[in-house]
């Protein structure tokens, strides 16, 4: 069973004169990572949500087409039922967090789903050990980093025990360290605890390498949809506006110039490729 | 704003931050009840007494005293109207006294009592899970919103906002560019947090499970049967006019 | 023309935390600056106690010389504009030029509407005169918020966290855009950690940490130097570690960006 098929979706926002989303198809296999990206306005956040069924059922509008969840219809099955399935993380963990203790916003989801009391206290001890913060257990949410507060919104939705993550923009409000270690989570989580990912995110240098396709949308359709680096040196990247990691692009414009090497995705491997074709010496 | 945080709960591990919220609303309900009933200045300087040892022994004595700075405004108004109306300092103090013996009661109880326990014991008590959650995150978001309207102010500022500056009209005026971006940040606020409580199930049973439930201990029933004793007494003498000195007499 | 100073300032918040632990350093007039650390480190505190908004616990900010202790917030945004993280916390009027018109009201300008005009010209969004501020994208909302402030014609601009949610076709304009204000004579003080933005748009990084400022120099110095970024707990651009395991020792402005390296990388694979 597929953890994501979307088949022919259409979307349009009531009140809206145009959809925001336009003939999206895409399935997505157990174990992918998928980085899905684009411009602002394109559509990313309303696709986020039609994944988890908040699109109906939450925000009124006209959909066509389907999504279906481990085979679960979006527009058949409540939110609440799809939550234990397909999970999503937020931009602002602000606005995730809504009780005065790291356990008891972990146990929120777990304790809605009216679970023994057992059961609840391994689901809190496990995943806030799989995020790491074991420690801030009993500590108030709005005392804790950005950083720390975005674990603490993934353990609470990890402790619903869902086999597809989503992330719209996780790292939004924080800043580039905090950022870089919270994508290293997600790629340990995705291995450790054998999930399929999907990472909305604008910052391509960090998560380029993490993930296994990349998905571009423009104005509320798909553009591009592959393998990392094929996207990423897709000459149609560069009208919808995303940018493609620095060394990416450095790579892309000496191959107009003729060079011959591999498109990069990272550091490691842009470094690989340059010092072939300076034939091992050195620059300055 | 400063008057405020004399009502904001503090982390504590004392006895009195320990004990059940069932028990502390009870104590501080008879409290409240005893200050109402009974004006007699020795009887208020005791109640007054006892919810100091109970703010020493939450160690929340400076923040009600920022409270109660907070509140001197009121309570000089009291006094002053004592004054004119019966001439006796002893009347403006009773009254006054009685003014801060009724805000401390509420003072010790939210300073010692986490928003979280407070839902809980609500719910608990028969409360629909609903209401008392909304009520927990109504104060769970009170410093959220309360930074908000700092921030805005902030930002008008920076565009030359004035409130300190023209008549009385033009002042209240000035609160629009202030009130607004709260209003409609906040409202915006509430889409979010739904989604958020949405994706995590709520209201998915019709009765929640919790984690942590609240339980009575032997000191919780000893508080609770001595603040029913004092609600009963206080009923008592009141309704059928019993005179007891240094309380009522 | 403004000159900008911090003087050994220290800024404790009430409950003893200290954000600001003896900063000094001084803006001149026409400077871009890059304001940069980690969450915390006390980057907004500086730039709050710059426009007036916070009083220095110890120490003084200069305004031209003059302490902000004895100027109010509103004569010191006059000269010293601030446009904040959320352009969304300051709307409220029911028009865009009325939301243009606030400020201008507030500090007592005569020519209202000739200002609007050349704002509303100057932001690109003269479509969106009579519209609601909440209908604009985000970018334009952004663009919006320091038009608001440019329309009064501030010597400095400091602007808090301007690339949060903006894609990079927005974030390219807006570089432009500061650089057009820069090049009409303005001190530009930004803060942000987008190293890539900073490169674009300032000449001078300050990096606090902790409260201290840790580096204080030439963008391209700083960007380059990586122990000292780490410190600050900052990713130096993408470029810069491919370079310098290329073997890049010294670093120019423009190696921060990718046309240099290219050219660069071409000119020694000729020789």
């Amino acid at each position: 069973m597929l953890p994501l098929n979307v088949r022919n979706l259409t979307f349009t926002y009531d009140g809206n004169d145009f959809p925001s989303l336009l003939d999206i198809n895409m399935k997505v296999e157990e174990g992918e990572f998928v980085l899905i990206t684009g411009p602002s306005g394109c559509g990313k956040s309303t696709l986020c949500k039609s994944f988890v069924g908040l699109v109906p059922h939450s925000y009124p509008g006209k959909m066509e087409g389907d999504v279906e969840v481990f085979g679960l219809s979006v527009k058949e099955r409540s939110v609440s039922d799809i939550a234990t399935r397909a999970g999503l993380v937020f931009q602002d963990p602000e606005n995730q967090l809504f009780t005065l203790s790291v356990e008891n916003d972990v146990a929120f989801g777990p304790e809605n789903l009216a679970l023994p009391r057992d059961e609840i206290r391994k689901r809190v001890d496990w995943s806030t050990c799989a995020v790491r913060i074991q420690d801030l257990l009993h500590r108030a949410p709005f005392e804790l980093s950005g950083g720390q507060q975005q674990r603490v919104a993934i353990a609470s939705i990890l402790a619903m025990k869902p086999t597809l993550l989503i992330f719209d923009e996780p790292t939004a409000f924080l800043d580039p360290v905090s950022a870089k270690s919270l994508f290293e989570l997600i790629s340990s989580l995705k291995k450790e605890l054998s999930i399929t990912v999907i990472l909305v995110e604008h910052r391509l240098d960090m998560v380029a390498a993490l993930a296994t396709r990349v998905i571009v949308l423009d104005r509320g359709r798909i553009v591009l949809d592959g393998e990392p680096r094929k996207v990423l040196s897709d000459e149609a990247l560069k009208k919808t506006g995303v940018g493609a990691p620095a060394v990416t692009r450095l790579c892309m414009n000496l191959r107009e110039r003729g060079f011959e090497l591999r498109v990069p995705i990272d550091i490691e491997e842009a470094a690989e490729e340059l010092l072939k074709i300076l034939g091992g010496m050195h620059l300055g | 704003m400063m008057a405020l945080e004399g009502f904001r709960f503090r982390r504590g591990e004392s006895f009195i931050h320990r004990s059940d919220p069932r028990a502390k609303f009870l104590l501080s309900f008879a409290f409240m009840m005893m200050a109402i009933a009974f004006v007699k200045l020795e009887f208020l300087l005791l109640i007054f007494t006892i919810q100091i040892a109970i703010l020493a022994n939450g160690r929340c004595l400076k923040d009600w005293l920022r409270s109660l700075k907070g509140l001197i405004p009121l309570i000089i108004l009291i006094i002053a109207a004592q004054l004119l109306v019966s001439w006796s300092w002893v009347s403006a103090a009773t009254y006054s006294l009685r003014f801060v013996v009724i805000t401390s009661t509420m003072s010790w109880f939210l300073l010692t009592t986490s928003p979280d326990d407070l839902g809980l014991s609500l719910e608990q008590v028969g409360l629909p899970s609903d209401i008392s959650f909304a009520f927990t995150m109504a104060i769970r978001f009170v410093p959220v919103i309360s930074q908000e309207f700092q921030s805005v102010y902030d930002a008008q500022r920076s565009r030359g906002l004035e409130l300190e500056k023209g008549s009385f009209i033009q002042r209240i005026r000035k609160y629009v560019p202030i009130i607004v971006p709260v209003f409609i940040e906040t409202i915006r606020r509430t889409y979010e947090i739904a989604d958020a409580m949405e994706v995590r199930a709520f209201g998915a049973k019709p009765k929640r499970t919790r984690l942590n439930t609240l339980i009575m201990r032997p000191s919780d029933w000893a508080i609770s049967l001595i603040a029913v004793l004092l609600l009963v007494g206080t009923v008592c003498l009141y309704l059928f006019n019993i005179k007891v000195p240094l309380i009522n007499v | 023309m403004v000159e900008i100073e911090a003087k050994d300032v220290w800024y404790s918040y009430r409950h003893g935390i200290d954000a600001l632990r003896g900063v000094s350093l001084k803006i001149e007039s026409g400077e871009r600056v890059a304001i940069m650390g980690e969450n915390g480190a006390g980057k907004t505190t500086l730039i709050k106690l710059f426009n007036g908004l916070l009083k220095p616990t110890k120490g003084e900010v200069l305004i031209d010389k003059i302490s902000t202790r004895n100027i109010s917030v509103a004569q010191i945004s006059r000269k010293v504009g601030m446009v904040f993280q959320k352009p969304e916390n300051q709307f409220f009027a029911e028009t865009v030029e009325e939301e243009i018109a606030f400020g201008l009201r507030n500090f007592g300008f005569k020519d209202i509407s000739k200002r609007v005009d050349e704002a509303l010209a100057f932001a690109s969004l003269e479509r969106y005169r009579g519209k609601s501020p909440f209908s604009l994208s985000g970018g334009e909302k952004k663009r919006l918020a320091i038009a608001t402030v440019m329309a009064w014609e501030p010597d400095a601009l400091l602007i808090d966290e301007p690339t949060i949610g903006q894609d990079l076709s927005q974030k390219v304009h807006l570089a432009t855009f500061l650089r057009d204000i820069s090049s009409r004579g303005k001190t530009v003080v930004i803060i942000t950690h987008d190293v890539d933005f900073a490169a674009e748009t300032c000449e001078r990084a300050v990096l606090l940490s902790k409260g201290v400022v840790v580096g204080d120099g030439k963008i391209e110095q700083i960007f380059s130097n990586l122990e000292l970024m780490e410190s600050a707990s900052l990713l130096p651009p993408m470029i810069v570690p491919l370079l310098r395991r290329l073997g890049v020792k010294e670093f120019t402005k423009g190696l921060l960006g990718i046309d240099e390296a290219e050219k660069l990388i071409v000119q020694a694979v000729k020789r």
